[in-house]
């Protein structure tokens, strides 16, 4: 458990690019987020959060074609790895493990 | 295809590309114009613009950031490297680096010098916390300069009857009494004010009600110092103090702290204004006619004089005297106070200007050393880069080598003020009281200053310096072309015209003061002794007096005394006292005259010449009513002769006729930067403030000799004080000779930086001739052809100074001249030395450099390489 040390923002682009598949790059990772969050995030934030997934060995990248839209600059996919699927796997045992385990009458509350 | 609009802004990607790292740059870059073009599809292109520009900031975050550090060397050794280049460079130029020094932290220093005198100045009473609702009450004649005097009942007036005017009080001076107490006898300077004035001012109260005080019968407000001579430590407030001469007590009500050395009010006891001595209760003093009384008002926030013009006017209108109803109130604001009063507005302006040439002067000839000296150290440059330095590391070993003469220039140069700071304080007479806070400020804005500096001076240098292509640096520094060259002349003919510009104003002032020092006073003022008398001084002052009254006699038999005479005011020391007069026969002649009182014998002894008519009769009893004016007067009354006239000295009371027995020469009786003005004379016959004694040629010791034996006799409080009229009036001119000194000073100094800069960049650009002078040499040259051809175009230098400075300096000296009613014409001949002296610094800088190449031998030279 405790090597898997995701922040929140970081967990939501891994499982954003996990959904997007083989069409993950920059761009669309970005407007995917801005899809299901409801706000915009900068390239700024994105890209600081992609590079420290790198780092961490959850994300794979590899350079798409050459082609003459967005001034001729490649695009870099991300995929993520089994690493990265792990420890999200993990995250997601452990909240279903904690959402099993609220007794029924606080539910009832909210 | 994309269409023009969705090419991002230049700028801001430009930006980005400098600070991204490179990894990153192709994908982000990508991302952004992507971005970019769906945006643009939405939003207007001004929003779009910043929309971009934000996305940008937004990438600002140290993941994405580019290294500024060039991973491959560690910092810290290469700025330890670079510190001991420096050091080893600095030495192997010795006498630049000490040039360099020298003139960079004398610069400093007296920059930061004239700042402080300049700063002091200008907090002038800015310490009361209404300083800029409060005003000076004066009074001026149409098209007249106003003064700082006013009617006693006006300021209590302009508080009655006009709602912008809060608060008001009058300023009163006192021929001050002795007080004692058993501890201690004072005799201190006492005001009389209105309760208003503790509302007014912020002057601060260390114990009791300072208000109270001052609307209390018989309490005084002393300072702390006078508190500690009446009372010792023990504390003041409630104490009883005793005037000397009237043995009439008063009580201590408060206590201040002492005035702070920026207030133009300095006065140690303050009283209100319900305990005023009796003359000043005399309706005949206390009228709507007698212009004498300083006073200050508060206007209302946001109401300036000019918007109550009306109703100021409606006051003369109402209150003053009939023949006073051409006078305006002038409501002057408190600042001026001490400008006017002193009248060094535009010294301080000169003052500041020229702190800030010299200080530019310094640091210009800082940056054109650098310059220069980069240009020898191109081999020094080359070897580095063949030996795989970057451009960055190259740049930051001349900054950082700069920034090391710079900080230590700024240390040395702080020594310097702090050594300089007492003789400072008592050359100008001033107490700067520097806090804590204030050597943070400086020593804080001086560092920034030299850090300033250190980097231009470095990075000129080296931008070129690293700009070289490594062969042609090896090849050796001759083949540096004349880049740079242009920019070190600018600076060079910069530097001297400043030069030229401070030199021709220290002469002027020289001139001046010379001329005001020279200047016929159109009296005898030599050999003239006066005696000050306080009738305070002694127990008995009327039996005293009549004493010394009886010396007009008893001189006659003392061998070296000419004569000796009594009056209210000596040349040098006449009062500010006005009063308007009108001709009898036709009163709408009237006129605003100064007025003096003086005893018969007094045109005699001072050596007045009389016009027309004569002096004041002593047996003559008619003579208790008449007068002695001036030329100035007569001119201004418009009258051919005093034959049978009379001038109406109306109090409210009505008119008393005063015949007009002569009219003297407009002798000098102030400082000549005034002019003199419209005076009349006044006999007196038993109350006066001074003796005149006229002595003969190298009697001085005798005749002092005797007045001291005489004046002991009288038992008088305070020892013998006396002045010699002449040395009076040269002491007058103090404040200009001290302008004049620090002139001077500043110039020298301005002159010699000037020069070193000038002597140090001549011998790098006469280094780059070395061989050009050699073949010269060898072809023939003789050394006057070849120092005349070096010389020459440093001498063409100075000459575009001289045209640049001379309008200039033309414009500022002729301003500040003006500020003296009688001084000396602009005389060519004064820029013609300024210039020639500038010239001559300049010859003698670069002809010891000259001659010094021109005797090399030419072997030496032409075998270099």
């Amino acid at each position: 458990m405790k090597k898997t040390q995701l922040g929140e923002f970081e967990e939501i682009v891994l499982l954003t690019i996990a959904v997007l598949h083989n069409d993950a790059y920059g761009v669309s990772i970005k407007n995917e987020l801005e899809r299901r969050l409801g706000y915009g995030t900068s390239v700024g934030a994105l890209q600081t959060a992609l590079k420290r997934l790198e780092e961490k060995g959850y994300l794979d990248s590899a350079w798409g074609e050459t082609s003459n839209v967005r001034g001729g600059k490649r695009k870099k996919y991300y995929k993520i790895t089994a690493s990265a699927q792990k420890a999200l796997q993990e995250i997601k045992d452990i909240r279903a493990q904690l959402w099993s385990e609220i007794p029924s009458i606080v539910l009832k509350f909210t | 295809m994309r269409s023009p609009q969705f090419v991002p802004p230049r700028l801001p990607m430009r930006f980005f590309r400098a600070i991204c790292k490179a990894d990153f740059l192709e994908e982000i870059e990508g991302d952004l114009l992507e971005i970019y073009e769906q945006k643009a599809l939405e939003n207007s292109p001004k929003n779009l613009k910043w929309l971009f520009i934000w996305e940008i900031a937004l990438l600002i975050r140290p993941k994405l950031l580019k290294s500024f550090i060039p991973s491959s060397v560690n910092p810290f050794f290469m700025i330890q490297d670079h510190l001991k280049v420096s050091f080893r460079n600095l030495r192997k130029y010795r006498a630049y680096t000490l040039i360099n020094l020298l003139g960079l932290s004398l610069g400093i220093a007296a920059s930061v010098l004239l700042f402080l005198v300049v700063r002091f100045e200008r907090s002038f009473d800015n310490f009361h916390a209404n300083s800029a609702q409060l005003y000076v009450v004066g009074e001026s004649e149409a098209g007249g300069k106003p003064y700082f005097q006013s009617k006693v009942p006006l300021a209590p007036k302009l508080k009655e009857g006009l709602p912008e005017v809060v608060l008001s009080t009058r300023y009163g001076g006192w021929d001050s009494p002795w007080l004692e107490t058993n501890n201690g006898r004072v005799h201190e300077v006492i005001k009389l004010v209105d309760p208003d004035f503790a509302l007014m001012f912020d002057f601060k109260v260390k114990e009791g009600d300072f208000q109270q005080t001052l609307s209390t019968k018989d309490q005084l407000a002393i300072t702390e110092t006078v508190a500690k001579k009446l009372f010792g430590f023990e504390p003041a407030v409630g104490r009883q103090v005793q005037e000397s001469q009237s043995k009439k007590t008063w009580l201590v009500g408060a206590v201040l702290e002492d005035l702070p050395s920026n207030s133009s009010m300095q006065f140690d006891v303050l009283t209100g204004w319900d305990n005023r001595p009796e003359w000043l209760r005399d309706p005949e003093m206390a009228n709507w006619y007698n212009t004498f009384m300083p006073a200050f008002a508060m206007l209302e926030s946001g109401v300036t004089p000019e918007k109550i013009d009306d109703k100021l006017a409606k006051i003369v209108a109402d209150n003053f005297a009939n023949k006073q109803q051409d006078i305006a109130i002038a409501l002057l604001p408190l600042a001026a106070y001490r400008t006017v009063d002193t009248d060094n507005a535009s010294i301080v302006n000169l003052l500041a200007i020229v702190a800030v040439i010299i200080v530019s002067i310094a640091s210009v000839n800082f940056i054109n050393m650098a310059t220069a000296q980069a240009l020898v150290r191109i081999r020094e440059v080359t070897i580095r880069k063949v030996l795989g330095s970057n451009r960055r590391q190259l740049i930051s070993q001349f900054i950082i080598e700069s920034l090391m003469v710079n900080f230590l220039a700024a240390a040395l140069a702080w020594l310097v003020v702090y050594l300089m700071l007492p003789g400072l304080e008592e050359r100008f007479s001033i107490e700067l009281q520097l806090t804590t806070l204030d050597y943070f400020n400086l020593i804080g804005v001086s560092l920034m200053f030299v850090f300033c500096v250190g980097l231009l001076s470095g990075l000129f240098p080296s931008f070129y310096a690293t700009s070289i292509k490594p062969k042609e640096g090896l090849n050796g520094a001759g083949s540096v072309g004349k880049s740079g060259d242009v920019v070190r002349k600018s600076l060079l003919v910069f530097q001297f015209a400043a030069s030229i510009f401070m030199m021709a104003g220290t002469l002027v002032v020289w001139k001046q003061i010379q001329f005001m020092k020279e200047q016929d006073l159109n009296f005898a003022d030599g050999q003239l002794l006066a005696i000050s008398v306080n009738s305070e001084n002694f127990s008995d002052s009327e039996k005293v007096l009549k004493r010394i009254k009886l010396w007009q006699d008893d001189y006659k038999a003392v061998p070296g005394v000419g004569s000796v005479s009594f009056g209210y005011n000596v040349p040098g020391r006449y009062w500010d006292n006005y009063n308007r007069l009108t001709d009898k026969d036709d009163t709408q002649n009237g006129l605003h005259m100064k007025q003096a009182y003086v005893a018969d014998n007094y045109f005699e002894t001072l050596g007045v010449k009389f016009v027309e008519g004569r002096s004041f009769d002593r047996i003559l009893a008619s003579d208790s009513n008449a007068a002695v004016i001036n030329k100035k007067a007569m001119e201004a009354l418009g009258w051919e002769s005093i034959e049978g006239k009379y001038l109406c000295d109306g109090g409210e009371a009505g008119c008393t006729l005063v015949k007009v027995v002569g009219v003297t020469e407009d002798f000098h009786y102030q400082s000549l930067k005034n002019d003199i003005e419209p005076l009349m004379h006044y006999p007196i016959q038993d109350f006066f403030n001074f003796v005149v004694i006229r002595f003969e040629p190298g009697k001085t010791q005798e005749v002092l000799a005797r007045v001291e034996a005489d004046w002991r006799e009288l038992q008088s409080y305070e020892g013998l004080d006396y002045f010699f009229v002449d040395q009076e009036f040269a002491a007058m001119y103090a404040e200009q000779e001290r302008i004049g000194f620090s002139a001077a000073l500043f110039s020298i100094l301005a002159l010699i930086i000037a020069s070193l800069g000038l002597f140090s960049v001549a011998s790098f650009m006469i280094r780059r001739k070395r061989k050009e002078i050699s073949i010269r040499k060898v072809m023939g040259a003789s050394l006057s052809e070849l120092a005349v051809s070096l010389t020459k175009g440093y001498l063409l230098l100075v000459a575009i100074a001289f045209v640049i400075a001379i309008p200039a300096s033309y414009y500022l000296m002729d301003n500040f001249l003006q500020g003296f009613a009688y001084h000396i014409a602009l005389d060519p001949a004064i820029f013609v030395a300024a210039g020639g002296l500038v010239l001559l610094f300049a010859l003698i800088s670069v002809g010891l450099i000259v001659l010094r190449a021109a005797k090399e031998n030419p072997v030496l030279a032409l075998r270099d390489e």
